[in-house]
């Protein structure tokens, strides 16, 4: 998979209404919200400033709302890729807990969030 | 085969070997089941960070292997290492209560096992399980308490007593016993003791010296042995 797919972009819509269930944090450091081969605890969207993607030698810059780690997260699959905030970013921190319940009232995020395709 | 690097990582909360350590330790059957089901267990490589000084706070970390030093960078820069979290012992629970950033780093000292678990379904087991509450209670009390005792140290003891107070406390929690005396299972650089005790990494190599030419300790490298541990608890006058 390149590592174009592993972003799930977002409309901005939804992403407003994504900030009424999900927590938005400004991150001041550089700070590596996965590793490579680790299972991410939750899956973040971008809102603002930048998030990097990195897969051995190939990285790139995820454009604004941009939703990474949600497919790992929620199959508890280990990421191909590690991803890095970079200081400035705003980013939605998306937990599994919640995550659960938001679906099973919010079904139509399921393909917002491309989760059908997994 | 590497044990260390090799270590399965435990894919039920029942079969983690620190388990009977952690402030989780009463959940049994069902409620154990579906902690297991909520948390997320990784592999750090030594030097992966865990979570860094001043980001959100999502969960806590439990530590199923490995030891995590938990540091802070001063004004100037410098490393400061506050403690060595080891098997057992939870990270990040302060700051979920607090709804604050983390006030500190925690950084993989070694390939360590480490298990995540959101900070709302903590806050759900807690209302539900007050064993739980009781267990994170207790523990915030010890931190604490070990806290005060670390800053009247800092301002009343000589660095060689800091030292050999250190000294005793890493044996404690990481020693092991050899025939020529206690040896510290921790592979800490002169200058990550010398920042858990306050004091320039210069003088815990001279005092390091001293105190091996007075037969209380032998090492090689960072292999700390301690050999004389009565004498070095006299010096230490611990409070613990």
């Amino acid at each position: 998979m390149s590592l174009q797919k592993v972003l799930v972009p977002i409309r901005k819509h939804d992403v407003e209404f994504l900030k009424l269930f999900f927590k938005e944090h400004f991150y001041r450091v550089e700070t590596v919200l996965f590793y490579k081969d680790h299972v991410p605890g939750l899956a973040y969207l971008l809102t603002e400033g930048s998030l990097v993607i990195k897969r051995n030698r190939n990285i790139i810059e995820a454009p604004q709302l941009s939703l990474i780690g949600i497919r790992e997260a929620f199959s508890k699959t280990p990421a191909s890729y590690q991803a890095t905030a970079t200081p400035g970013a705003k980013i939605l921190g998306i937990n599994l807990y919640t995550l659960g319940q938001f679906l099973s009232q919010n079904p139509q995020f399921y393909d917002v969030f491309q989760l059908e395709t997994l | 085969m590497d044990t260390k690097t090799k270590m399965p990582l435990p894919d039920h909360c029942k079969d983690c070997g620190s388990r009977s350590k952690g402030i989780f330790c009463a959940l049994e059957g069902s409620d154990l089941d579906e902690l297991s089901k909520y948390k997320i267990t990784n592999k750090y490589k030594k030097g992966q960070t865990l979570f860094d000084e001043g980001t959100p706070p999502y969960g806590l970390y439990c530590i199923s292997e490995g030891n995590i030093k938990v540091h802070k960078s001063s004004t100037d820069g410098k490393d400061i290492i506050i403690r060595i979290a080891t098997h057992g012992d939870v990270l990040g629970h302060r700051s979920i209560f607090s709804e604050s950033n983390y006030q500190a780093s925690a950084t993989a000292l070694e390939d360590s096992s480490i298990c995540f678990i959101d900070k709302k379904y903590i806050t759900k087991l807690i209302k539900e399980k007050p064993s739980i509450a009781t267990n994170l209670i207790e523990k915030l009390s010890k931190d604490l308490g070990a806290s005060e005792v670390k800053l009247a140290n800092m301002s009343q003891k000589s660095v060689k007593e800091r030292l050999a107070e250190l000294l005793l406390l890493l044996k404690e929690s990481h020693g092991s016993r050899l025939d020529s005396g206690s040896l510290i299972d921790l592979r800490l650089t002169r200058e990550e003791l010398a920042s858990m005790i306050g004091t320039a990494t210069e003088t815990v190599i001279r005092t390091l010296s001293e105190m091996k030419d007075e037969n209380l300790i032998s090492y090689e490298g960072r292999k700390i042995i301690i050999t004389d541990e009565n004498s070095l608890l006299d010096i230490a006058n611990p409070a613990f």
